[in-house]
Protein backbone atom coordinates (compact mmCIF):
# COMPACT_ATOMS: atom_id res chain seq x y z
CA UNK A 1 0.00 0.00 0.00
CA UNK A 2 1.65 3.36 -0.89
CA UNK A 3 1.02 6.43 1.15
CA UNK A 4 -1.31 8.01 -1.16
CA UNK A 5 -3.38 4.83 -0.69
CA UNK A 6 -3.21 5.14 3.00
CA UNK A 7 -3.93 8.36 3.12
CA UNK A 8 -7.49 7.87 1.44
CA UNK A 9 -7.59 4.62 3.34
CA UNK A 10 -7.96 6.24 6.59
CA UNK A 11 -9.71 9.19 5.69
CA UNK A 12 -12.40 7.73 3.49
CA UNK A 13 -12.67 4.25 2.77
CA UNK A 14 -11.70 3.15 6.43
CA UNK A 15 -13.11 6.79 8.35
CA UNK A 16 -12.80 6.75 11.76
CA UNK A 17 -16.45 8.14 12.25
CA UNK A 18 -18.26 6.56 9.95
CA UNK A 19 -17.09 3.16 9.27
CA UNK A 20 -15.81 2.30 12.38
CA UNK A 21 -17.70 3.85 14.47
CA UNK A 22 -15.07 5.08 16.97
CA UNK A 23 -15.14 8.30 19.10
CA UNK A 24 -19.01 8.76 18.49
CA UNK A 25 -19.43 10.35 22.37
CA UNK A 26 -17.64 13.67 21.32
CA UNK A 27 -19.17 13.45 17.71
CA UNK A 28 -22.62 13.27 18.87
CA UNK A 29 -22.43 15.46 21.58
CA UNK A 30 -20.45 18.97 20.57
CA UNK A 31 -21.84 18.91 16.71
CA UNK A 32 -25.28 21.45 17.28
CA UNK A 33 -22.87 24.13 15.92
CA UNK A 34 -19.90 24.62 13.31
CA UNK A 35 -18.21 27.09 15.45
CA UNK A 36 -17.85 23.93 18.49
CA UNK A 37 -17.16 21.49 16.13
CA UNK A 38 -14.42 23.15 14.59
CA UNK A 39 -13.11 23.83 17.84
CA UNK A 40 -13.18 19.99 18.73
CA UNK A 41 -11.67 18.80 15.53
CA UNK A 42 -9.01 21.12 15.77
CA UNK A 43 -8.47 19.77 19.35
CA UNK A 44 -8.65 16.00 18.19
CA UNK A 45 -6.35 16.11 14.84
CA UNK A 46 -3.95 18.07 17.41
CA UNK A 47 -3.81 15.07 20.11
CA UNK A 48 -3.71 12.44 17.29
CA UNK A 49 -1.50 13.74 14.99
CA UNK A 50 1.23 14.90 17.93
CA UNK A 51 0.78 11.81 19.62
CA UNK A 52 1.55 8.98 17.00
CA UNK A 53 4.41 11.21 15.54
CA UNK A 54 6.14 10.72 19.44
CA UNK A 55 4.91 7.34 19.64
CA UNK A 56 5.95 6.51 16.47
CA UNK A 57 9.31 7.81 16.94
CA UNK A 58 10.02 6.23 20.05
CA UNK A 59 7.69 2.74 19.53
CA UNK A 60 11.28 0.42 20.17
CA UNK A 61 11.71 2.11 23.21
CA UNK A 62 8.36 1.34 24.66
CA UNK A 63 8.19 -1.95 26.59
CA UNK A 64 5.39 -4.04 25.27
CA UNK A 65 4.07 -5.29 28.26
CA UNK A 66 3.62 -1.54 30.32
CA UNK A 67 2.74 -0.06 25.63
CA UNK A 68 -0.88 0.77 27.03
CA UNK A 69 0.40 3.29 30.33
CA UNK A 70 2.95 4.60 28.18
CA UNK A 71 0.40 5.74 25.42
CA UNK A 72 -2.06 6.80 27.39
CA UNK A 73 0.38 9.15 29.05
CA UNK A 74 1.31 10.33 25.70
CA UNK A 75 -1.99 10.99 24.54
CA UNK A 76 -3.24 12.60 28.21
CA UNK A 77 -0.17 15.04 28.10
CA UNK A 78 -1.32 16.53 24.53
CA UNK A 79 -4.77 16.55 25.62
CA UNK A 80 -3.57 18.79 28.56
CA UNK A 81 -1.49 20.62 26.51
CA UNK A 82 -4.35 21.70 24.41
CA UNK A 83 -7.09 22.12 27.39
CA UNK A 84 -4.56 24.23 28.38
CA UNK A 85 -3.85 25.91 24.74
CA UNK A 86 -7.68 26.33 24.34
CA UNK A 87 -8.32 28.09 27.71
CA UNK A 88 -5.92 30.79 26.84
CA UNK A 89 -6.63 31.52 23.46
CA UNK A 90 -10.01 30.48 22.63
CA UNK A 91 -12.04 30.92 26.25
CA UNK A 92 -15.52 31.05 24.63
CA UNK A 93 -15.29 27.80 22.81
CA UNK A 94 -13.38 26.41 25.45
CA UNK A 95 -16.32 27.28 28.20
CA UNK A 96 -18.76 25.11 25.72
CA UNK A 97 -16.90 22.21 24.48
CA UNK A 98 -14.88 21.95 27.81
CA UNK A 99 -16.08 18.67 28.91
CA UNK A 100 -15.20 17.12 25.67
CA UNK A 101 -11.70 18.42 24.80
CA UNK A 102 -11.33 16.80 28.58
CA UNK A 103 -12.24 13.50 27.59
CA UNK A 104 -10.07 13.20 24.13
CA UNK A 105 -8.05 11.31 26.19
CA UNK A 106 -10.30 8.43 26.27
CA UNK A 107 -11.43 8.83 22.60
CA UNK A 108 -10.91 5.26 21.22
CA UNK A 109 -9.98 6.87 18.01
CA UNK A 110 -7.22 8.40 19.24
CA UNK A 111 -5.88 4.81 21.52
CA UNK A 112 -7.06 2.56 18.52
CA UNK A 113 -4.52 4.54 16.01
CA UNK A 114 -1.83 4.88 18.33
CA UNK A 115 -2.25 1.02 19.37
CA UNK A 116 -3.07 -0.75 15.55
CA UNK A 117 -0.49 2.03 13.53
CA UNK A 118 1.85 4.29 15.50
CA UNK A 119 3.38 1.31 17.27
CA UNK A 120 4.22 -0.79 14.32
CA UNK A 121 4.77 1.65 11.62
CA UNK A 122 7.80 4.20 11.26
CA UNK A 123 6.91 7.95 11.47
CA UNK A 124 5.99 8.87 8.00
CA UNK A 125 2.89 6.14 7.41
CA UNK A 126 1.92 6.94 11.19
CA UNK A 127 1.71 10.63 10.40
CA UNK A 128 -0.15 10.31 7.12
CA UNK A 129 -2.62 7.99 8.53
CA UNK A 130 -2.92 9.96 11.77
CA UNK A 131 -3.75 13.11 9.53
CA UNK A 132 -5.95 11.12 7.42
CA UNK A 133 -7.56 10.02 10.14
CA UNK A 134 -8.43 13.10 11.82
CA UNK A 135 -9.21 14.88 8.77
CA UNK A 136 -11.83 12.41 8.11
CA UNK A 137 -13.12 12.76 11.83
CA UNK A 138 -12.97 16.47 11.75
CA UNK A 139 -14.85 16.08 8.18
CA UNK A 140 -18.02 14.30 9.36
CA UNK A 141 -17.81 16.49 13.07
CA UNK A 142 -17.88 19.90 10.89
CA UNK A 143 -20.49 18.54 8.04
CA UNK A 144 -22.75 17.55 10.61
CA UNK A 145 -22.21 20.29 12.68
CA UNK A 146 -23.31 22.47 9.63
CA UNK A 147 -26.06 20.32 8.34
CA UNK A 148 -27.18 20.22 12.58
CA UNK A 149 -26.97 24.25 12.39
CA UNK A 150 -28.61 24.57 9.39
CA UNK A 151 -32.01 22.34 10.71
CA UNK A 152 -31.97 23.68 13.57
CA UNK A 153 -33.19 27.45 11.65
CA UNK A 154 -36.36 25.04 10.43
CA UNK A 155 -36.71 23.16 13.74
CA UNK A 156 -34.77 23.62 16.91
CA UNK A 157 -35.08 19.44 17.45
CA UNK A 158 -31.97 19.23 15.22
CA UNK A 159 -29.85 21.42 17.53
CA UNK A 160 -30.80 18.99 20.84
CA UNK A 161 -29.28 15.68 21.86
CA UNK A 162 -32.08 13.59 19.88
CA UNK A 163 -31.54 15.50 16.62
CA UNK A 164 -27.80 13.73 16.77
CA UNK A 165 -28.68 10.39 17.03
CA UNK A 166 -31.34 11.10 13.50
CA UNK A 167 -28.74 13.16 11.69
CA UNK A 168 -25.76 10.44 12.41
CA UNK A 169 -28.38 8.01 12.07
CA UNK A 170 -29.61 9.17 8.12
CA UNK A 171 -26.01 10.38 7.48
CA UNK A 172 -24.36 6.72 8.06
CA UNK A 173 -27.09 5.27 6.17
CA UNK A 174 -26.40 7.74 3.26
CA UNK A 175 -22.78 7.32 3.42
CA UNK A 176 -22.89 3.35 3.53
CA UNK A 177 -25.60 3.69 0.27
CA UNK A 178 -22.68 5.34 -1.90
CA UNK A 179 -20.14 2.50 -0.06
CA UNK A 180 -22.52 0.18 -1.49
CA UNK A 181 -23.73 -1.06 1.61
CA UNK A 182 -27.53 -1.88 0.33
CA UNK A 183 -29.23 -4.82 2.53
CA UNK A 184 -30.17 -5.80 -1.49
CA UNK A 185 -26.44 -6.07 -2.65
CA UNK A 186 -25.81 -7.78 0.75
CA UNK A 187 -28.29 -11.05 0.23
CA UNK A 188 -26.94 -11.19 -3.70
CA UNK A 189 -23.67 -11.12 -3.03
CA UNK A 190 -22.11 -11.49 0.33
CA UNK A 191 -19.12 -12.61 -0.47
CA UNK A 192 -17.91 -9.46 -2.04
CA UNK A 193 -18.16 -7.00 1.40
CA UNK A 194 -14.77 -5.74 2.42
CA UNK A 195 -14.11 -6.29 6.38
CA UNK A 196 -14.03 -2.42 7.44
CA UNK A 197 -13.05 -3.52 10.85
CA UNK A 198 -10.14 -5.45 9.84
CA UNK A 199 -7.31 -3.64 11.47
CA UNK A 200 -4.30 -4.51 10.05
CA UNK A 201 -2.76 -1.85 7.81
CA UNK A 202 -0.14 -4.61 5.10
CA UNK B 1 13.87 -2.32 35.56
CA UNK B 2 13.34 -0.92 31.89
CA UNK B 3 9.70 -0.91 32.59
CA UNK B 4 10.25 1.22 35.92
CA UNK B 5 12.61 3.43 33.97
CA UNK B 6 10.84 4.30 30.79
CA UNK B 7 7.50 4.57 32.68
CA UNK B 8 9.53 7.07 35.12
CA UNK B 9 11.51 9.16 32.70
CA UNK B 10 8.46 9.65 30.35
CA UNK B 11 5.81 11.20 33.06
CA UNK B 12 8.86 13.09 34.01
CA UNK B 13 8.90 14.53 30.31
CA UNK B 14 5.70 15.04 30.24
CA UNK B 15 5.42 16.85 33.88
CA UNK B 16 8.29 19.19 32.61
CA UNK B 17 6.43 19.67 29.53
CA UNK B 18 2.88 20.63 31.20
CA UNK B 19 4.63 23.04 34.12
CA UNK B 20 6.38 24.79 30.97
CA UNK B 21 3.27 25.32 29.37
CA UNK B 22 1.51 26.02 32.28
CA UNK B 23 3.89 29.17 33.14
CA UNK B 24 3.25 30.31 30.37
CA UNK B 25 -0.47 30.77 29.95
CA UNK B 26 -1.27 30.72 33.52
CA UNK B 27 -1.44 34.77 32.92
CA UNK B 28 -3.92 34.41 30.11
CA UNK B 29 -6.04 31.91 31.81
CA UNK B 30 -6.81 33.95 35.00
CA UNK B 31 -7.52 37.30 32.59
CA UNK B 32 -9.91 35.25 30.94
CA UNK B 33 -11.60 33.95 33.88
CA UNK B 34 -11.80 37.62 35.35
CA UNK B 35 -13.21 39.04 32.48
CA UNK B 36 -15.73 36.16 32.61
CA UNK B 37 -16.25 36.92 36.69
CA UNK B 38 -16.39 40.33 35.76
CA UNK B 39 -19.00 39.70 32.74
CA UNK B 40 -21.26 38.30 35.00
CA UNK B 41 -21.27 40.59 37.90
CA UNK B 42 -21.91 43.62 35.07
CA UNK B 43 -24.93 41.23 34.39
CA UNK B 44 -25.64 41.24 37.90
CA UNK B 45 -25.44 44.95 39.33
CA UNK B 46 -24.59 46.98 35.81
CA UNK B 47 -20.80 47.88 37.15
CA UNK B 48 -18.08 46.46 38.80
CA UNK B 49 -16.49 49.46 39.94
CA UNK B 50 -16.60 50.09 43.43
CA UNK B 51 -17.32 54.00 43.60
CA UNK B 52 -20.46 52.95 41.25
CA UNK B 53 -21.46 50.26 44.37
CA UNK B 54 -20.92 52.52 47.20
CA UNK B 55 -23.13 54.91 45.66
CA UNK B 56 -25.73 52.81 44.80
CA UNK B 57 -25.21 50.94 48.38
CA UNK B 58 -24.82 47.50 46.83
CA UNK B 59 -22.82 44.64 48.94
CA UNK B 60 -20.93 42.07 47.11
CA UNK B 61 -20.07 39.19 49.06
CA UNK B 62 -18.34 36.23 47.44
CA UNK B 63 -18.26 32.74 48.88
CA UNK B 64 -16.66 29.58 48.13
CA UNK B 65 -18.52 26.70 49.10
CA UNK B 66 -17.99 22.33 48.28
CA UNK B 67 -20.50 22.00 45.62
CA UNK B 68 -21.03 18.32 43.77
CA UNK B 69 -17.78 18.62 41.57
CA UNK B 70 -15.78 20.85 43.42
CA UNK B 71 -15.89 23.82 44.76
CA UNK B 72 -17.90 26.57 43.84
CA UNK B 73 -17.45 30.58 43.97
CA UNK B 74 -20.88 32.18 44.53
CA UNK B 75 -21.47 35.73 45.01
CA UNK B 76 -24.15 37.57 46.73
CA UNK B 77 -25.43 41.06 46.05
CA UNK B 78 -27.22 43.09 48.13
CA UNK B 79 -28.63 46.26 48.84
CA UNK B 80 -29.23 47.36 52.40
CA UNK B 81 -30.92 44.33 53.73
CA UNK B 82 -32.47 42.75 50.65
CA UNK B 83 -30.98 40.59 48.39
CA UNK B 84 -30.61 41.41 44.48
CA UNK B 85 -29.60 38.54 43.02
CA UNK B 86 -27.14 35.18 43.12
CA UNK B 87 -24.71 34.27 40.05
CA UNK B 88 -22.14 31.46 40.22
CA UNK B 89 -18.63 32.75 39.28
CA UNK B 90 -17.45 29.11 38.74
CA UNK B 91 -18.00 25.66 39.36
CA UNK B 92 -17.03 22.23 38.51
CA UNK B 93 -20.84 20.48 38.89
CA UNK B 94 -21.55 18.19 36.61
CA UNK B 95 -23.33 19.36 33.11
CA UNK B 96 -26.61 19.09 32.98
CA UNK B 97 -27.31 19.58 36.59
CA UNK B 98 -25.88 22.52 36.47
CA UNK B 99 -28.51 24.18 34.22
CA UNK B 100 -30.02 25.58 37.47
CA UNK B 101 -27.31 27.83 37.68
CA UNK B 102 -28.24 29.67 34.78
CA UNK B 103 -29.24 33.24 35.11
CA UNK B 104 -32.15 32.39 33.51
CA UNK B 105 -33.23 29.37 35.47
CA UNK B 106 -33.32 28.48 39.68
CA UNK B 107 -30.48 30.88 40.46
CA UNK B 108 -32.38 34.02 38.70
CA UNK B 109 -35.25 33.36 41.45
CA UNK B 110 -33.18 34.70 44.11
CA UNK B 111 -33.54 38.69 44.14
CA UNK B 112 -37.68 38.21 42.36
CA UNK B 113 -39.22 36.10 45.42
CA UNK B 114 -38.54 35.92 49.05
CA UNK B 115 -35.41 33.47 50.11
CA UNK B 116 -37.90 31.83 51.98
CA UNK B 117 -39.58 30.32 48.82
CA UNK B 118 -36.74 29.27 46.95
CA UNK B 119 -36.48 26.04 47.31
CA UNK B 120 -33.70 23.05 46.28
CA UNK B 121 -34.44 21.15 42.86
CA UNK B 122 -34.23 17.04 43.05
CA UNK B 123 -31.67 16.11 41.08
CA UNK B 124 -29.09 19.00 41.68
CA UNK B 125 -29.77 18.75 46.04
CA UNK B 126 -26.25 19.59 46.55
CA UNK B 127 -25.37 21.73 44.21
CA UNK B 128 -28.42 24.00 45.05
CA UNK B 129 -28.36 22.96 49.21
CA UNK B 130 -25.44 25.10 49.14
CA UNK B 131 -26.49 27.73 47.26
CA UNK B 132 -29.12 28.06 49.42
CA UNK B 133 -26.89 27.88 52.44
CA UNK B 134 -24.11 30.78 50.86
CA UNK B 135 -27.04 33.12 50.67
CA UNK B 136 -28.18 32.09 54.62
CA UNK B 137 -24.72 32.38 55.62
CA UNK B 138 -24.06 35.96 53.60
CA UNK B 139 -27.26 37.42 55.08
CA UNK B 140 -26.27 36.80 58.70
CA UNK B 141 -22.63 37.90 58.00
CA UNK B 142 -24.52 40.83 56.02
CA UNK B 143 -26.80 41.78 59.16
CA UNK B 144 -23.77 42.17 61.41
CA UNK B 145 -21.26 43.64 60.44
Amino acid sequence: MTLTQRFIDSLWTRNVATTQLLGLCPLLAVSYNVKNAVGLAVASTFVLVSSSCLISLFRNGIPENIRLPCFVLVIATFTTIAHMIMQAYAWDVYQQIALFVQIIVTNCMILGHVESVASKRDLKTSVVTAVGTALGFSLVLVVLGGVRQLLGLLTPVATQPVGSFFVIGIALAMINYLKGFSPKRRTNEPQHEPDYMQQDYE
Amino acid sequence: MKVIVTLTLLALVAGCLLALLHLFTAGRIEQNQSNAEKQILVGLVDSTDPEFLHEQGIDLVITEIRGYGGTMNIVVAFRAEEILGVRVLSHGETPGFSDVLKPTDWIGRFGKQPVYEVDAVSGATITTRAVIRVVKDSMRADSTP
